[in-house]
């Protein structure tokens, strides 16, 4: 038991899988080598998949690639409204990202968003999108207003949050995934052959897409709400 | 344990702004892409065919007005040949008739003109016995006075007739 108490500690941490010999030594963590994985897969898949567009005859690939973009660009817009043009492939990047990192523990690798470090820089760049768009649609002084809305009592509020949504973003997804994979440890290590399985589906699948839909609809709401009530 | 690495995030950060550059110019934007321009070929095709629903329409009321045209200009050319044929035969017929009184009354004239000349005729044929009658008479000399009113009476008669 002490022995797997352990593990699950390490776990917790972040293995690294070779030293960048520069600098005093960069060290390359597990999860960023995974990344890489995810990102080369993507983008062979997408120059895969966007080969040959065609305007006036659709295949089934491009229909099925065409009404996935429409549904984020849908999506974005009913949240972010006039300006949502810039936010859509930056979302729809992020939801690909943490979508396949989650899953990919299916394939037997360690999901990236496992590591807290990946999920913190995750949050910190929905953190600059909020703030960076509160600014930039408002200007300097509409961005400062936004803090007194909707009544000037909440402003301590309103700039505590500016700390809390991030670090709330990157513990409820690196939880949640920490969690699933520690219970699917645990399973494994009661129950090796069948239950894993079929625990996997919740944990891995339903859990891994529900945790990306929460990320990316709240960072998504919450650059809205900066700049929403411009119009 | 639970730690955070500078490093770790710098190299997740840069992964995300790589893998959005790349997914933004080749995925969403090859689409949006391919979206926006079929959005554009459907609003153009509408507007096209709306265009060219509106010339044949235009062509239609052309047509239409070309052809009550047409048709009054028909029923007046009709109207103005049977106007021209009545004419025409009306002239005919008074031209006809007008012929045939003259005729009639050329024949009558005549008819009268033989006549008078017939019994011109006559009358001195009478005129031409009667005084020949006379001459044989008065050759045998007329001495009873039975024969002088015999001539007379036929004188007279013969003057009656005529």
């Amino acid at each position: 038991m002490d022995a797997f108490k352990e593990t699950l500690l390490e776990e917790l941490g972040t293995r690294t899988v070779f030293t960048i010999p520069l600098l005093g030594g960069i060290p390359v963590a597990e999860s960023v080598v995974v990344s890489w994985i995810i990102m080369a897969a993507l983008m062979i898949a997408t120059l895969l998949l966007t080969r040959r567009l065609s305007v006036r005859s659709p295949g089934k690939v491009q229909v099925a690639l065409e009404s996935a973009v429409e549904f984020l660009n849908g999506f974005v817009k009913t949240n972010i409204g006039r300006h949502w043009r810039p936010f859509a492939p930056y979302l729809g990047t992020v939801a690909l990202y943490i979508a396949l990192s989650n899953l990919i523990g299916i394939f037997g690798l360690t999901p990236p968003t496992k590591d807290i470090n990946v999920t913190a820089a995750l949050a910190l760049m929905s953190m600059v999108l909020i703030y960076g768009a509160q600014f930039r649609y408002n200007g300097l002084l509409g961005g400062l207003k936004k803090f007194a809305e909707p009544m000037p009592l909440l402003l301590p509020i309103n700039l505590m949050e500016v700390v809390i949504r991030p670090l709330a973003l990157c513990m409820r997804l690196f939880g949640n995934i920490l969690g699933a994979f520690i219970i699917m440890e645990m399973l494994k290590f009661v129950a090796p052959v069948v239950l894993p399985a079929i625990f996997s589906i919740y944990f891995d699948l339903f859990d891994g897409v529900i945790q990306t839909v929460v990320f990316v609809f709240l960072t998504t709401l919450f650059t809205g709400e900066g700049i929403k009530e411009e119009e | 344990m639970l730690e955070f690495h500078l490093s770790n995030i710098l190299f997740t950060i840069i992964n995300l702004l790589v893998l959005h550059a790349f997914l933004r110019k080749f995925l969403f934007g090859r689409v949006n892409a391919v979206l926006e321009a079929r959005a554009a070929l459907v609003k153009e095709q509408i507007s096209s065919a709306e265009e060219s629903n509106r010339q044949a329409g235009e062509l239609r009321t052309q047509y239409e007005t070309k052809l009550t045209d047409a048709h009054q200009e028909a029923a007046k050319l009709m109207a103005d040949a049977q106007n021209r044929a009545q004419r025409a035969y009306e002239g005919k017929l008074a031209q006809a008739e007008a012929d045939a009184r003259q005729l009639r009354s050329q024949a009558e004239t005549q008819i009268a003109a033989e006549r008078m000349a017939m019994l011109r005729d006559a009358r001195n044929e009478v005129a031409s016995l009667a005084l020949l009658a006379a001459a044989k008479v008065a050759e045998k000399a007329m001495a009873d006075a039975g024969d002088q009113a015999m001539v007379d009476e036929f004188l007279t008669e013969v003057g009656e007739q005529t």
